[in-house]
């Protein structure tokens, strides 16, 4: 028994993948299954109990033959029991079960009875016609038990099963004139019933695990929709914080920015007098190295700091109007602004690895959440620069290349990476939540799932992609032109 | 006059805009009470004001000023481009710049107001 179990074990956990659930038995079916193996049990021993009473109170010898049909049928049941126990129930099991028990019974019935046929001079073609009979109702009872897809092909089956059953009863009775009546009705009646009870509880219980497995699929389905919902909303709950927390910051940096940014522009305003006062005071003797350094150098160095002073402000207002309030909600925006704004923002993600060639084609404002679509460009960019980078080719940068566009009725915005491609086991998970294929705790596998969400559910867009192995991969987002435009570019048609 | 609650900000302005201390009188006042008593005792032409100020805030700045001086040139220049804080006070305000705003952008801005401001005080007299 412990053999066994181990090796049904290690067949369960091994090769194959763990049983589908929908194979697992629901408590219905298991307890019509136990009520059945009872009720089952509980008519072998009636039947036992006639024969053998019959045969007691008869004296007749062939009741004796008939009781090992019986007895064999119960260590049917009995084996049946066994297994259960062991493997646990199974719709699969079940149906083997029926229809070897199926078999089990009426073989061990057909062989007995014409054992007795045998001992009360039956003629061998009657005998041959038996056996062939019940080998027939044994088929027909086992197929109805195995292959019935639905109610009417199970009534058929009944139907067809009771035929040879009938004929069963006849002929035995024809040969066997010896045999009693009642004890042939007794069997065939007990077949029928039983067939007739383990088909309809077994059809019952199926439909009933049909209907369970379907609400189980349809649940699952709700309960994955409601996780990526909340996998979403808690996303962008962080935006939201994140957002904030940007725009507090850009705010508190604007602040001594323009304290800065003043000082610079007066300083840069001032330098040539001082300069020139410098170079005119001492011209006689000369000036020293260090001070032709400092009036050579002095102005770029200025002109340095305010350039790069009027980058940080060109960054902070991009941050600025990332988290802008007004940039959540629906309204007309000019693409290529947004994705200039995007690239300002990975430019320091984007720049050490790769080039960026910016296409933009004449493109109409775009109806759209402004903050949310330059989140998707970001991650786009951000999810390119990384594929150039995760197989770098020693001597060269790569290439990300951006392409603006309008297309018939839709804005299209391609990204193509010269990066290694997306791997063909990776293609049809890649807009699924928790799908990444960067290292742990490099990746959430958020990005493109959300920035599918913003595309296809908030923009009804669409995300697509192409990618060649070794070539790079390109994503197309097709972003729908608003009515009123669609109605200017009819009236310029 | 500039109203700012940063004494830094408030610094560079002034360096930012010493050529122009010539042709205009200008004073630098840190946050709003100091900006208020300075509306009420003297006579100014343009108010340059941040807008979040602790205390008191630009709003009441620029209210103070229309109420001394109706004609003056109200500018805000602030950090902060919030759409809901601009409509409430488009009344209140003639012109808006961001922070950090340049020297050009601002000396622009201060003409702009004081030529306004010639043009609607010049037909009084008339």
């Amino acid at each position: 028994m412990d053999g066994l179990s181990r090796r049904v074990g290690a067949r369960v956990s091994g090769d194959h993948p763990p049983r589908p659930p929908e194979t697992a038995l629901e408590p219905q079916l298991r307890a019509a299954v136990e009520a059945l193996s009872l009720r089952g049990r509980a008519g072998m021993l009636i039947y036992l109990a006639v024969v053998v009473g019959w045969g007691l109170l008869t004296e007749q010898r062939v009741a004796v033959l008939l009781v090992p049909s019986a007895l064999l049928a119960l260590l049917g049941g009995a084996r049946w029991e066994l297994m259960r126990t062991r493997r646990g129930l199974s719709l699969a099991g079940l149906r083997t079960w029926r229809w070897k028990f199926g078999v089990q019974a009426v073989a061990s019935i057909v062989v007995l009875d014409c054992f007795v046929a045998r001992e009360v001079y039956v003629r061998p073609l009657d005998a041959a016609t038996l056996v062939l009979i019940c080998a027939s109702a044994t088929v027909h009872l086992g197929g109805t038990y195995a292959f019935s897809p639905d109610l009417r092909m199970l009534r058929l089956y009944l139907l067809l099963g009771r035929i040879p059953l009938v004929a069963v009863l006849v002929t035995l009775h024809q040969a066997v004139d010896r045999l009693p009546l009642f004890v042939v009705v007794l069997q065939a009646l007990y077949a029928v019933v039983l067939g007739n009870q383990l088909n309809g509880e077994f059809w019952d219980a199926q439909r009933t695990t049909d209907d369970l497995h379907v609400s189980n699929h349809r649940l699952l389905g709700e309960v994955a929709a409601r996780e990526q919902a909340e996998v979403e909303l808690r996303l962008a709950q962080k935006l939201e914080v994140v957002g904030r927390l940007a725009a507090g910051i850009a705010h508190e940096i604007n602040t001594p920015l323009q304290a800065a940014l003043s000082s610079i522009e007066f300083v840069r305003e001032g330098l040539p007098e001082v300069l020139e006062l410098a170079r005119s005071s001492r011209p006689a003797a000369g000036l020293t190295d260090d001070l032709t350094y400092l009036l050579d150098h002095l102005p770029g160095a200025v002109a340095l700091a305010d350039d790069a002073l009027a980058r940080t402000a060109t960054i902070v207002r991009s941050v600025k109007e990332l988290s802008h309030p007004s940039a959540t909600t629906m309204g007309t925006a000019d693409l290529v602004a947004l994705m200039r704004a995007a690239l300002r923002l990975v430019a320091s993600e984007v720049s050490p690895v790769a080039d960026v060639v910016l296409e933009v084609g004449a493109l109409p404002p775009v109806e759209c959440h402004p903050a949310e679509v330059t989140q998707v460009f970001m991650n786009l960019l951000l999810n390119a620069s990384q594929a150039i980078a995760s197989a770098p080719v020693p001597g060269t940068r790569g290439t990300v290349r951006v392409e603006m566009a309008r297309q018939g009725e839709s804005a299209t915005v391609a990204i193509s990476d010269t990066g290694p491609g997306i791997p063909e086991a990776a293609r049809e998970h890649l807009f699924e939540p928790f799908f990444t294929t960067k290292a742990v705790g490099q990746g959430t596998g958020q990005g493109l799932a959300i920035a599918r969400s913003i595309i296809v559910n908030r923009h009804g867009g669409k995300l697509t992609f192409e990618s060649q192995p070794g070539h790079g991969t390109t994503f197309v987002i097709a972003l729908p032109l608003g009515t009123r435009t669609a109605g200017e570019s009819r009236l310029v048609a | 006059m500039f109203v700012d609650d940063d004494q830094d900000v408030l610094s560079g302005m002034k360096n930012m805009m010493f050529r122009d201390r010539a042709r205009w009188d200008m004073v630098f006042l840190c946050g709003g009470p100091p900006a208020i008593d300075y509306l009420n005792t003297y006579p100014f032409d343009v108010v340059v004001s941040d807008m979040r100020m602790p205390e008191m805030d630009g709003e009441a700045v620029m209210a103070a000023a229309r109420l001394v001086s109706p004609h003056a040139g109200r500018i805000v220049l602030s950090g902060y481009a919030d759409a809901e804080a601009r409509l409430r006070l488009v009344p209140l305000v003639d012109q808006w710049l961001g922070k950090p705003c340049g020297v050009v952008e601002l000396r622009a801005a201060i003409e702009k107001a004081l030529a306004r401001r010639a043009a609607a005080t010049a037909p009084e007299p008339t």
